[in-house]
């Protein structure tokens, strides 16, 4: 490997909301590998937010080393709207350049005063949902879909069903954040709201910093498996210089010790070994995919989240 | 039979305050319901409110009202701001035709004003001038702003010399500017660098410009030297506690140039816009020669309604006429005091009107007296040659004292009286005294964001 001159490097990494605390541990873990590695210091700037905001930004010229989103989606439309990386980018990096995974799960507040159980709960008439807006929110997409599929759990291949449930859904969210940090902030802070969908890394998170006294943790019967992707934005980091670290850095993710500070995060880690130590924390629930049910990422955004799509035609009408 | 009635009684007694203390358990429970929806409607009110803040950060402003007009972005690193000046003039001579004038109406100053940001630290401004009935650029520069304390503009401004030239034209408490103005420069085309330092407690400038005669202004050069002007302005007490001296500011300009044949000397005005000094022109005219310096100590001093402004200047040029050469010191100075009878604070940067001009409300705006001694000395030494004694004067002395109502921050009336007498200037004698009465309409429109 070859190592450039500079004895300090600068990386961005352009990442969506819940991953704040996982990216600050994460990256001094690597600044200590990397310094060992080849004697040089590097950096970090880390940029937070909604997930579709954020690859907007990095479209319009936010110049990002690597991203690290909340769904394929968002560096599709990187890749494709400002070429800035391959359209096969997802075949770089084992499990479709997804290191860790996560799910959607609730947060009630302490003696769930709404008996929440599963998704069909959330539409019940005096039930106030926290989940950000699909229209900026990686988070919120996941949402949107796991609410989605398991409609259609309950009724098989029936749409209009669907649309019927998520459409009573979202008729009970007071507030669209932006992102899910944002919701986060609502349902915790601003103690607005009976139950708020989760990153399960998110709901954990909160009941674990903010206090098992306040809040408990509500597994739906039926979730979706986020696979949040990550990427070096080629071009932005040939013109940084940050190719090989950028490289080194994404790598570094799928390590034990990559993977056990994503454990630590609340994130689920791919690596068996580090998964097996930490599946305590993990509640167990059935996961459908996002291609299972709706065939890729690419369908699920155009059918639902474009403009004038099925959310559009819920949500403001 | 009384015992059965009293076990009868406690039995009513004893339902009745079951089913009251169920009603009562029952309407406590409907009040926390209907308390605890309250709350969460008002938070919800609140939560879309910070919300709606957020978003606005990120999203592009109209803004139009008494603060102007202007569109920037939701940070405000990109702005854009429409602002504009209309001075109508009325201009009465006292005496006419001894005070050698007309009576006059004139569009004196019509600007439109354009100001922008751009990439945060970036400023610019563009100011056309369509008065008296010509078209000039006043103001077309831009600035980079590396701190505070270190700023750099190119393009052309006002050079800094002048303490009353610097003024911003909407805040001189005369119509028209008084005599050491016509000895420093105006606009010029170069490149300055300035800045604060504490809020304004020093401030600098210093640039380098083509160069133009005294109290002209330039669009290009006729020579390769170029004038180095600057200033440095200290306002002491600025941030102390020492309220009557935080408006007193004392400073010093200087410019330094060398001007050649083909540059032009100045002619000076009374503030009547009557000439009475110019430089012999014709078939042996005086030119430039070489050196000029000008020298302007200055200061202001302002408390609560209470106003003082002071300068001086000098002027030394070298002038040429034929094979005779010379090196003229030319003088002026001034003293200006202003007091408001209605009690606004005095300021170098413009006034707050506390009761805007609305009859309605029995509010009349603000009054504003003021008082200004002003005199410009052309160097004796002229007059050997260079101009002609019996044309022109070699010294002008005024007084001037007004009265402004300002009907508002943006729209004020001025209304001045001045009498300006000469020393030579005629055949025989002194050439007869300028008196003449100055009403301004000033309406000038500003942005604040």
């Amino acid at each position: 490997m070859t190592i450039q001159a500079a004895d300090k490097i600068t990386l961005l990494n352009v990442s969506y909301d819940p991953t704040r605390e996982f990216y600050a541990d994460f990256n001094k873990s690597f600044q200590t590998f990397w310094k060992t590695k080849t004697g040089q210091d590097v950096e970090f700037q880390q940029s937070h937010g909604g997930s579709g905001k954020q690859a907007r930004a990095v479209i319009d010229g936010l110049s990002a080393d690597v991203v690290t989103l909340a769904l394929a989606y968002d560096i599709d439309a990187i890749a494709e709207k400002a070429g800035l990386l391959p359209s096969a980018w997802q075949k770089r990096l084992p499990n479709n350049s997804s290191p860790y995974t996560s799910t959607i799960v609730f947060l009630v507040r302490k003696g769930n005063p709404k008996q929440i159980k599963d998704w069909n709960d959330l539409t019940k008439p005096g039930v106030s949902v926290i989940t950000p807006n699909p229209k900026t929110s990686g988070g919120a997409r996941w949402n949107y879909l796991a609410a989605w599929g398991y409609s259609l759990k309950q009724n098989p291949n029936d749409e209009n069903k669907a649309k019927e449930f998520v459409s009573a859904l979202f008729k009970n969210v007071p507030v669209l954040d932006s992102g899910a940090r944002g919701s986060t902030t609502t349902f915790v802070e601003r103690g607005i709201g009976d139950v708020l969908i989760a990153w399960e890394n998110e709901a954990l998170l909160a009941l674990n910093e903010l206090g098992k006294d306040k809040f408990e943790l509500v597994v739906p019967s039926y979730s979706i498996l986020a696979e949040p992707p990550v990427s070096v934005v080629d071009k932005n980091a040939k013109k940084n210089k940050t190719e090989e670290v950028a490289k080194a850095y994404l790598d570094y993710l799928y390590t034990e010790q990559g993977q056990e500070i994503a454990a630590k995060h609340y994130f689920r880690p791919r690596n068996e070994v580090i998964a097996k130590k930490y599946a305590a924390q993990f509640p167990k629930v059935t996961l459908f995919t996002i291609d299972e049910v709706f065939g890729g990422w690419k369908k699920a955004q155009a059918a639902h989240f474009s403009d004038g799509g099925i959310f559009d035609q819920i949500y403001l009408k | 039979m009384k015992k059965k009635k009293q076990n009868k009684y406690l039995l009513a007694s004893a339902l009745s305050l079951l089913v009251l203390g169920s009603s009562f358990k029952a309407g406590a429970e409907s009040l926390e319901s209907k308390v605890n929806d309250l709350d969460q409607q008002q938070k919800i009110i609140q939560r879309k409110w910070e919300l709606e803040q957020e978003r606005l950060k990120d999203s592009a402003i109209a803004v139009a009202g008494k603060d102007g007009f202007a569109i920037q972005s939701g940070d405000k690193s990109f702005q854009l701001k429409l602002k504009g000046l209309l001075h109508a003039d009325g201009r009465f001579f006292v005496k006419v035709p001894e005070s050698n004038g007309n009576h006059t109406f004139v569009a004196r100053r019509v600007r439109p004003i354009l100001e922008g940001t751009i990439y945060k630290n970036f400023d610019f401004r563009f100011v056309p001038d369509f008065g008296n009935g010509t078209t000039a650029i006043q103001d077309a520069y831009a600035d980079a702003k590396v701190t505070p304390y270190f700023k750099l503009r190119v393009g052309k401004f006002k050079v800094p010399v002048g303490l009353e030239r610097l003024q911003t034209i909407n805040y001189l408490n005369s119509v028209e500017f008084a005599f050491p103005t016509s000895l420093v420069p105006n606009r010029d085309v170069g490149a300055q660098v300035f800045g604060d330092i504490q809020d304004g407690v020093l401030s600098y400038a210093v640039g380098a410009f083509n160069g133009v005669a005294d109290g002209s202004s330039g669009d290009t050069d006729v020579s390769d030297a170029k004038d180095i002007a600057g200033r440095l302005f200290a306002q002491p007490f600025l941030k102390t506690d020492i309220d009557s001296l935080k408006g007193l500011g004392v400073g010093i300009g200087a410019s330094y140039g060398k001007q050649k044949a083909a540059s032009p000397l100045p002619s000076f005005r009374s503030s009547g816009q009557k000439a009475f000094f110019q430089y012999t022109s014709g078939a042996t005219p005086t030119t430039a020669n070489g050196k000029i310096v000008r020298f302007s100590p200055q200061a202001y001093y302002y408390y609560g309604p209470f106003g003082l402004l002071g300068e001086y200047v000098q002027s030394r040029q070298n002038v040429l006429n034929g094979t005779s050469e010379a090196t003229l010191n030319n003088q002026a100075w001034q003293v200006n005091t202003s007091y408001f009878l209605t009690g606004e604070k005095a300021s170098y940067k413009g006034i707050k009107v506390k009761n805007p001009l609305k009859p309605s409300d029995g509010k009349w705006g603000a009054v504003e007296l003021v008082a200004r001694y002003n005199e410009l000395r052309v160097d004796q030494a002229a007059f050997s040659g260079f101009a002609s004694a019996t044309a022109w004067a070699q010294r002008a002395r005024a007084f001037a004292g007004g009265i402004n109502w300002h009907f508002n921050d943006n729209v004020k009336w001025v209304t001045d009286y001045e009498n300006t007498t000469f020393l030579g200037g005629a055949t025989s004698g002194n050439r007869p005294s300028n008196m003449w009465l100055n009403q301004d309409f000033n309406l000038h429109s500003k942005t604040k964001l």
